[in-house]
């Protein structure tokens, strides 16, 4: 399952973009005749935008006559119907049946039924949890569905239509694509068309609009750049780009427009600046966040009002050389609570603590409290309130 | 340090707390149990050893756990990484902390 999992991944998001046109121009073709259309135009482009943009020449042309088709849809619930519903019951009946036959058929029937259809859904949440549901989070809901949005923006900043977008598109089913390609490989999925279906997903068709006679759709992107989490993230580059130059900047799964992003990544963003700037609230904490501490609280004209006393009662009851073989967090510097008059222009006080990695010496971070506990002056209180603790626990706690 | 003191293990943004006794419900057993899930990926990993198994209980969004031997918490990240830490014999309730957004005013999970 994770071998599959991790192809599907791979060919959808960093597999080239390259696109077998062959297999894309079948898979869509079969598509369109499942859901009893006539054959489409195909036309391939290099992006999403450029999807858009087409579409929207093509209408202003009259080739295309209205921008709500509903021929997505029709293809989506001809092969829905068609090919998912089939496999899933052939999944069903297959594990079904080799499980009932270990079971004595003497077994209650009720038991028996529960059995089953616990069995039944216990491999089936296994295989979704392994497979589909990761290859679709990682490249639908991380990737195309962020630049979904962003190119959704775009064209309705410039006041062109936007097209309604495909389904049955690589970026937009690879999880169904590789939870059908999982049980393709396991002998249990038979489909006289399944291997059209699943040739046309790993073709390299990322995004597309199907409408009425003609079929547009766009390559995967050339480059795509992940933090661990697998957001869309880079602080060097855009995020993810594409052969014709489309290009998004995100960081940890957050889009920017250009020049904010350089001038964040580039520390040179400063709050004032910053609370200027038309963004929402992710992007203002995201923001925030790529600031360096220091900087931090130096733009915020925050004021030191406490410290934690937890590390220096350590090492009064233990001395240091206990203290570095058994508490070696101890040694790093304590919390520090600062207060922040006038936040953001706002007129309201607010509250942070900024603390020392407990087991990376160097490295600080800034961590934000409530300001009815921010204001009692107590670090040590701060810190095990965020935590949900006493501040007794918290006083004696090892950390890491 | 062997100083009777249960004490509490902060690991990253998990506490894993030394309490009483579970509460009621129904336990599962693992042998490695994720008990700091990650946004990023990097997670904190309850691990047994040498076949052991935990008894978990998940209950309102809460972790609950028992061992009988001493097992250990890790981070699964290849940098920037909290250090392993045992965790004696017990029984133990894991809250990920909290911290406060100034600008929408409301708590949410801290995340590494």
């Amino acid at each position: 399952m994770i071998v599959t999992k991790d192809k599907w991944i791979t060919d959808c998001l960093t597999g080239g973009d390259e696109v077998n046109e062959t297999d894309a121009r079948n898979g869509i073709e079969w598509m369109y005749e499942l859901a009893d259309l006539k054959k489409p135009i195909v036309i391939f482009v290099d992006s999403p935008l450029a999807v858009q943009y087409a579409a929207n020449i093509l209408y202003n042309e009259g080739a295309i006559k209205q921008v709500h088709s509903q021929v997505y849809s029709q293809v989506d619930s001809q092969v829905h119907s068609q090919v998912y519903s089939q496999v899933d019951s052939q999944v069903y009946s297959q594990v079904h049946s080799q499980v009932y036959s270990q079971v004595d058929s003497q077994v209650d029937s009720q038991v028996d039924s529960q059995v089953r259809s616990q069995v039944h859904s216990q491999v089936y949440s296994q295989v979704y949890s392994q497979v589909d549901s990761q290859v679709h989070s990682q490249v639908h809901s991380q990737v195309y569905s962020q630049v979904d949005s962003q190119v959704d923006s775009q064209v309705r900043s410039q006041e062109l239509k936007v097209f309604p977008v495909a389904y049955n598109v690589g970026g937009w089913y690879s999880g169904w694509g590789a939870y059908l390609d999982f049980y393709a490989q396991i002998g249990i999925a038979k489909h006289k068309d399944l291997k059209i279906y699943l040739d046309y997903l790993r073709s390299g068709v990322f995004y597309g609009n199907f409408l009425d006679n003609v079929a547009i759709v766009c390559r995967r992107p050339s480059g795509v750049r992940r933090d661990v989490g697998h957001n869309l993230d880079s602080d060097q580059l855009p995020a993810i780009e594409w052969r014709d130059g489309y290009k998004l900047w995100f960081l940890h799964g957050v889009s920017f427009e250009e020049p904010v992003w350089k001038k964040i990544v580039s520390q040179k963003l400063t709050l004032p600046e910053l609370a200027k700037m038309d963004l929402g609230a992710d992007q203002r904490a995201v923001a925030i966040q790529m600031l360096r501490a220091d900087r931090l609280l130096e733009q915020m004209k925050a004021k030191e009002i406490a410290t934690g006393k937890k590390y220096g009662k350590l090492l009064e009851q233990f001395g240091e050389d206990q203290c570095a073989e058994y508490f070696p967090f101890s040694l790093n510097e304590p919390t520090v609570l600062y207060q922040v008059d006038n936040f953001m222009d706002t007129g309201e006080t607010e509250y942070c603590m900024k603390m020392e990695h407990p087991s990376i010496k160097g490295k600080y971070y800034i961590e934000w409290i409530e300001p009815e506990i921010g204001k009692k002056k107590d670090a040590d209180l701060c810190q095990a309130h965020a935590f949900g603790m006493s501040v007794e626990s918290y006083l004696i706690a090892v950390e890491a | 340090m062997k100083d009777n003191i249960k004490r509490p293990i902060l690991h990253g943004e998990n506490a894993i707390v030394p309490i009483e006794k579970m509460p009621e419900g129904k336990t599962k057993r693992y042998t490695k149990y994720i008990v700091g899930h990650s946004e990023t990926g990097h997670h904190h990993v309850l691990e047994a050893v040498r076949g052991q198994e935990f008894d978990i209980l998940v209950q309102d969004g809460e972790i609950y756990f028992t061992n009988t031997f001493e097992a250990k918490v890790t981070h699964k990240k290849l940098h920037d990484i909290h250090e392993t830490k045992v965790v004696a014999p017990g029984i133990y309730k894991v809250s990920r902390k909290l911290e406060y957004d100034p600008f929408t005013k409301v708590r949410r999970a801290v995340f590494d």
